[in-house]
């Protein structure tokens, strides 16, 4: 069975300014010990993604679609019921550690919060098993580190202890939110390097949102590039940087560094008012009059490579 | 800690000073407390002015009120010649009682009332709350007191009216002081919380599937009653003010009730002693509540320790 | 404005496109403009603008709306209860309680207004000074300020009143001395933070005077949190007042002050209550009516990120 089986998930919650739909009609597909990267500009919706299948979202932001988590659709979970879920079953591990992580309890604290929850252990057990995760991601001096507070630890440190609290009730799923963000490059490859060793020894999933295709290509087996809260284009990661299907793709591989630096004209459209019919059409240097008016599905290019555009049609 | 102690020298400075420019010529008061109208001659009012030293410019006489103050004395009172330190530190126990009594009763409201709203924004409960919160900022003390007199005191008969001495005159002192505060608590307490629930870790501890209770206690509250101990610091400066009124109403015998009945009886030795003591302990509490912030944030404390 | 003819020599695309921006260009609102329409919608903060007009109006023409004289004595009418006639009764003195509390207003307005004119000038200016200069200066200003933040307020006030004798003057004057505070601090801090933004620099660059800067620069960036104070300090003014008033060392008899009525109905609480109800739902009223304007107003300038609405 596949683990994570994303149907036709939309999100969106109302504001002053109108409907912001933030997530437009997913379709995922993850299996066991797979990882997916989710790339995108800011402000495409991936963050919103991760959010919605865990069910982190304000009471006011509705959350349509189904998610089905070894069969079970989450998003007909009641509270209780999804409660149990997270944390245990599929846990998330969020950008920018100092901001996630509580500034007057202690990291030990927080760390030994998921084992207490969900494995009901009891105090001196729960501070063991603290020591041993932050021995795993490699936390010098595991036992003086625990009863330090979250803004004594450096910025890589404390993503080690951010990923150790995800990992801590080894989950089947891990949607892991920009986690190398912010950090130095040679912290960077320390974090990535950490996250394959735990994602072999575990054989956990992951869905890895990030906006920076070297850290995807070092992680993930396949890639789903997002814009505009939809899935435009999946492949394989050597698929899709050999050939890149959509338009939108290949203006982000043509803006890298060591490809040309060039710039794709425009912005992200605005959540609120989305353009019709392709949703990228006001950006793109191919767009014909049929881009205007109708929404491409996703067409496939090859074994196991989607696009959704009309080019490929 | 130095700046403490230039903020109490400038609290003795703007004391003495506003004392020393009222009108009216002290030694004439002096006199006409002391002996009565009769002794108001040229002469007499001369020579109390020497002997009060009352001649001297401003600064001497401000040096020699500070010498007399680093001994602990404060003059006499110029209606019954006690010394002005006696009659505050009696009095000052009675306040202290009410200031007590009347900040438990604020906090117990206060404190869940603004983790309820907090929790459970927008509805119905949290409208009704704030909007008696509202009302309780915008009423005077007074008009407080007055009421609850009128209802628990002069209607129902619970209460006496005024006077001290039992554990039912405290009830009504200490509840007009109290909701007084529980209101400005309260809205501060539920804008903490508020503030607190927003924050990033609480999206982390409900990614690991902790129960909203334990988030709202164990994570939110602890973050959010952090001010909430500061202003309480503060506040104890807004029970001093509302003790003057409400000891005034109740015939308390605090200090409250003696610097009002001071300032009727024009008594300037115990008016300016009275202030002087108010403000010091003020600054004191201030200090105080410094002090445990930096205990209480860990953040600080690592700041402080670099 | 009316549309310009479009030079024949642009294209379609780039029309398109020059519309599309003049379209932008129309829709994009000022900050000011954006403010207003915020506080608009806040129902309770234009309640309270609603009921603060409703007050001005009625101490404007309070010698027109008021149905008796508020100061003139009527002993054959005294301790009236509420009725046609007298629709808040009267006070011991025959008067017609709802007069006076119409006049009351008047002076209710009139201290509340003058002292946070007052306490607005100097606190801006000491702020103004403080924050721009800096250095020793400022050290200066912010310890005086912590010396006289050192009393409690209505102490100080009453001592100072106490010593300068009952009246409304020197009520007016105490309470001045004494809450000037608030502005100062609001503006020094909103001072140095627009002091370290870009077009300052390049005024000074361009050889502008201090003063100029100042005014012309500064002043009008830091005029919104003096705007939220001065509305809360009104409502905080008046409660300040009437607690003055109360003890008797604020407008004396026979000024009809709200403070002052509930005083002197203290000591008929039993046979005449009404007395001291009425004075003091007027005060809570106006005071509620700055709160709620003063709130509104303060979340209206608060730029915080958009609200999800309930449905």
């Amino acid at each position: 069975m596949t683990l994570l089986s994303i149907r036709d998930l939309r999100t969106y919650f109302y504001t002053e300014d109108g409907v912001v739909r933030a997530v437009n009609g997913i379709n995922l597909d993850l299996e066991e010990g797979e990882t997916l990267g989710i790339i995108g500009e800011t402000g495409c919706g991936k963050t919103m993604l991760g959010l919605s299948i865990l069910r982190l979202l304000s009471e006011n932001t509705k959350v349509e679609g189904q998610v089905f988590y070894r069969g079970t659709d989450l998003v007909r979970l009641s509270k209780a019921q999804m409660r149990k879920i997270r944390g245990k079953e599929i846990s998330m591990i969020f950008q920018n550690s100092l901001s996630s992580m509580n500034p007057v309890l202690t990291v030990g604290t927080q760390l030994a919060e998921p084992v207490e929850m969900h494995q009901h252990m009891k105090r001196q057990a729960a501070k063991r098993r603290v020591i041993e995760m932050l021995k795993a991601v490699k936390i010098p001096s595991p036992s003086e580190r625990a009863a330090e507070y979250p803004h004594e630890f450096s910025g890589g440190m404390r993503q080690r202890a951010m990923i150790a609290m995800g990992l801590a009730c080894t989950p089947s799923l891990i949607i892991a939110d920009e986690p190398t963000t912010g950090l130095d490059v040679t912290i960077q490859a320390q974090i990535i390097e950490l996250m394959k060793e735990v994602l072999e020894h575990s054989g956990a999933s992951m869905l890895l949102i990030t906006h920076d295709l070297g850290v995807a290509s070092e992680l993930c087996n396949s890639i789903a590039v997002m814009y505009a809260g939809e899935i435009i284009e999946y492949a394989g990661v050597i698929d899709l940087f050999k050939n890149p299907g959509h338009p939108y793709t290949r203006g982000f591989f043509d803006s890298l560094p060591n490809r040309g630096l060039k710039p794709m004209p425009g912005t992200c459209p605005s959540m609120i008012n989305l353009p019709a019919g392709c949703k990228f059409h006001p950006r793109c240097p191919h767009a014909s009059s049929r881009c205007e008016k109708e929404k491409p599905d996703m067409l496939k290019v090859g074994e196991k490579h989607y696009v959704r555009c009309f080019l490929h049609d | 800690m130095v700046l403490m102690f230039i903020v109490i020298l400038g609290v003795t400075m703007l004391t003495f000073l506003i004392m020393h420019f009222t009108p009216g010529d002290p030694a004439e008061m002096i006199a006409l407390a002391r002996h009565g109208a009769e002794s108001l001659t040229p002469e007499n009012i001369e020579r109390i002015r020497v002997e009060e030293g009352l001649d001297a410019p401003v600064h001497i006489q401000y040096i020699r009120w500070l010498q007399h103050l680093l001994h602990g004395d404060l003059g006499c009172s110029l209606i019954n010649g006690e010394p002005v330190l006696s009659e505050i530190l009696d009095r000052f126990p009675a306040t202290l009682k009410l200031a007590v009594a009347s900040m438990f009763i604020a906090l117990i409201i206060a404190i869940p009332l603004g983790i309820i709203t907090a929790s459970k924004q927008y509805s119905l409960f949290d409208n009704l709350s704030m909007m008696g919160a509202m009302v309780g900022v915008s009423m005077p003390g007074f008009w407080f007191a007055l009421l609850l007199i009128h209802l628990f005191a002069l209607h129902l008969g619970w209460f006496p009216v005024c006077g001290s001495g039992s554990f039912e005159h405290i009830v009504l002192p200490a509840l007009t002081l109290g909701t007084g505060m529980a209101a400005v608590l309260t809205r501060f307490t539920r804008s903490n919380m508020l503030d607190a629930l927003r924050q990033d870790y609480i999206r982390t501890a409900r990614a690991k599937g902790l129960t909203e209770k334990l988030i709202t206690v164990k994570h939110a509250l602890k973050n959010a009653l952090i001010p909430v101990i500061t202003v309480i610091g503060i506040q104890f400066g807004r029970i001093l003010e509302g003790s003057v009124i409400v000891e005034t109403i109740f015939a308390w015998p605090g200090i409250g009730k003696l610097l009002v009945d001071s300032i009727y009886s024009r008594d300037f030795a115990m008016i300016q002693g009275g202030v002087l003591f108010v403000a010091i302990i003020f600054v004191l509490v201030n200090l105080f509540v410094d002090i445990s912030y930096t205990c209480l944030d860990p953040r600080i404390r690592y700041e402080e320790s670099r | 404005m009316h549309a310009m003819a479009e030079p024949a020599y642009l294209k379609n695309p780039e029309l398109k496109k020059i519309k599309k921006l003049r379209k932008e260009a129309s829709n994009l609102k000022s900050a000011k403009k954006l403010t207003f329409q915020r506080l608009k919608k806040n129902k309770i903060a234009m309640f309270g603008l609603t009921m603060i007009i409703l007050l001005l109006f009625i101490a404007v023409f309070a010698p027109w709306i008021a149905p008796h004289d508020p100061i003139e004595p009527n002993l054959g009418k005294r301790f009236l209860s509420p009725c046609k006639e007298y629709p808040m009764g009267t006070d011991d003195l025959g008067r017609c309680v709802l007069s006076r509390i119409i006049y009351g207003a008047r002076v209710s307005l009139q201290v509340s207004m003058t002292v946070v004119g007052i306490i607005a000038v100097i606190g801006v200016t000491l702020g103004l000074i403080s924050g721009y200069f800096g250095g020793t200066l400022d050290e200066l200003i912010m310890r005086f300020v912590d010396i006289v933040l050192a009393f409690p307020g209505i102490i100080l006030a009453m001592a100072v009143a106490g010593a300068l004798g009952p009246g409304l003057f020197n009520v007016m004057l105490a309470l001045a001395l004494v809450s000037w505070t608030g502005f100062a601090r609001v503006v020094r801090s909103s001072v140095m933070a627009v002091k370290e933004k870009e077009f300052v620099e390049s005024a000074r660059a361009l050889g502008c005077s201090d003063m100029y800067i100042m005014t012309r620069h500064i002043l009008p960036n830091v005029i919104t949190p003096v705007l939220v104070l001065a509305t809360l300090d009104m409502g905080f003014i008046i409660l300040a007042a009437s607690s003055l008033s109360f003890l008797g060392l604020g407008a004396q008899p026979p000024i009809p002050d709200w403070g002052s009525m509930l005083n002197n109905g203290r000591a008929f609480m039993r046979t005449a209550p009404f007395l001291t109800i009425f004075p003091g739902i007027a005060i809570t009223t106006a005071v509620m009516a700055f709160n709620f304007l003063g709130d509104g107003l303060r979340d209206a300038l608060d730029p915080r990120p958009q609200r999800e609405l309930k449905k």
